[in-house]
């Protein structure tokens, strides 16, 4: 049984499944637990999954394009080198996730929740995200290029050789974040927080940090 | 989310959009509405297409924000209102923490927490919780006075830190979180 068996799903359950060089296309999902899937060099497009369960999914080498997630529960899972174009995420948890080597384009996300989730060599571009946490987050070595966001937070996180670049950061949350050679460059900070936040060799460039909401207790800055 | 066990919608809506949250029994289909901020279209048609039996609504406390749909969910369902001692003049309970309250065959243990309001009380389902604005992904809600904001920490550290870890929070405002990420990285809990 293959997952494009299960084009309409209703409060239904999968078996854990392994696809291998598969691609799945219109998949509509809802109310389902798909925990336990693992991906290896496959592909999932134009998919709506609501409602459903994922833990400790695995996906290696991997394109997502155009998938919507709807109020899902996407918790533990590890992602290898995939790339995720138009992701769709609405109210909707990847809690402990581990991303390496993934590219993010043309995200949109409101309401969901990135927390606790470890980032690695990751690139996210022209994504638009609205009060989004990815709190507690690791971030090593990634790229943020023309994002746009709104009270997106990422209290407690902490940042090591990543680089913003022509991301508006609109009310971002950076309380008690913590960035190790990061580099800002060309970004709007207006109304965001950096509250507690600490900073080590970390460079500001054509960023006003002055239209930012608070940085009182930050540290590390030459202002 | 943990469909299995729930009928489970959250709508953000309201002039000052809030997060409002049904859930209902799947056997009975007996629900509640926890912070009705608003009334939408959408909400009635989920309502219709789950043949959900709205009896109840929860209020986690009672700013304008959270109650200004209540007008217009009365209009339209027979409702019983349940909320902390001197937060929802319309309500018919009066709860303190520690009530259990039973929607269909779910369950729902009640926490006292005030600060943020003092009659806030919290609600947990089934590994779900609903702190209103008690408790936000990597923040809190705001109070008048240092005292309040103290006594809100400890009521958090005290009742909702204590239940499991996995435990999905639903807050009032902005994106869901877990009882994990809020214990070890909310710095406002630290």
């Amino acid at each position: 049984m293959t997952l494009a068996d299960h084009q309409q799903l209703y409060q239904q359950d999968l078996p854990s499944q392994s696809l291998f060089q598969q691609k799945i296309t219109g998949l509509h999902a809802v109310g389902g637990d798909l925990s336990g899937w693992q991906m290896l060099e496959s592909g999932l497009e134009q998919a709506t999954i609501m409602d459903c369960q994922f833990n400790h999914c695995r996906a290696k080498k991997c394109q997502f394009d155009t998938l919507h997630l709807v109020q899902s529960q996407i918790s533990s899972c590890s992602y290898i080198n995939s790339r995720f174009e138009k992701l769709n995420s609405d109210s909707s948890s990847h809690a402990g996730s581990n991303f390496a080597s993934c590219q993010f384009e043309n995200t949109k996300s409101e309401l969901s929740d990135f927390g606790l989730c470890g980032f690695q060599d990751c690139q996210w571009e022209n994504s638009k995200l609205s009060e989004v946490s990815f709190h507690g987050s690791v971030w090593y070595d990634c790229v943020f290029k023309n994002e746009n966001y709104n009270f997106v937070r990422f209290p407690s996180s902490v940042f090591y050789n990543v680089v913003f670049d022509g991301c508006t950061l609109k009310k971002a949350i950076f309380r008690k974040a913590r960035f190790y050679e990061c580099r800002f460059k060309e970004c709007d900070v207006t109304d965001s927080v950096f509250h507690n936040a600490e900073f080590y060799k970390t460079t500001f460039v054509s960023t006003d940090l002055s239209e930012a909401a608070n940085l009182e207790g930050a540290k590390g800055l030459a202002l | 989310m943990r469909t299995k066990q729930l009928i489970f919608r959250r709508f953000t809506v309201g002039r000052y959009p809030i997060n409002g949250y049904l859930l209902a029994d799947p056997e009975t289909h007996i629900g509640v509405f926890i912070d009705p901020g608003g009334y939408h279209d959408i909400i009635g048609q989920f309502i219709d297409d789950q043949k959900i039996q709205l009896r109840d609504i929860f209020f986690t406390h009672g700013h304008w924000d959270h109650v200004e749909g209540l007008e217009e969910f009365s209009r339209r369902y027979s409702l019983q209102c349940y909320a902390g001692k001197d937060e929802v003049r319309a309500a018919s309970y009066i709860l303190n923490g520690g009530e259990t309250l039973e929607v269909g065959k779910l369950k729902f243990e009640t926490f006292s927490t005030p600060g943020h309001t003092p009659g806030g009380i919290s609600f947990y389902c089934q590994g779900n919780l609903f702190p209103g604005d008690t408790l936000f992904c990597g923040s809190m809600g705001g109070t008048d006075a240092i005292e309040k904001a103290q006594l809100q920490v400890r009521q958090v550290k005290e009742h909702l830190f204590t239940l499991p870890d996995q435990t999905l929070v639903y807050p009032g405002h902005g994106p869901i979180s877990t009882i994990a990420a809020e214990k070890y990285y909310n710095p406002f809990f630290q």
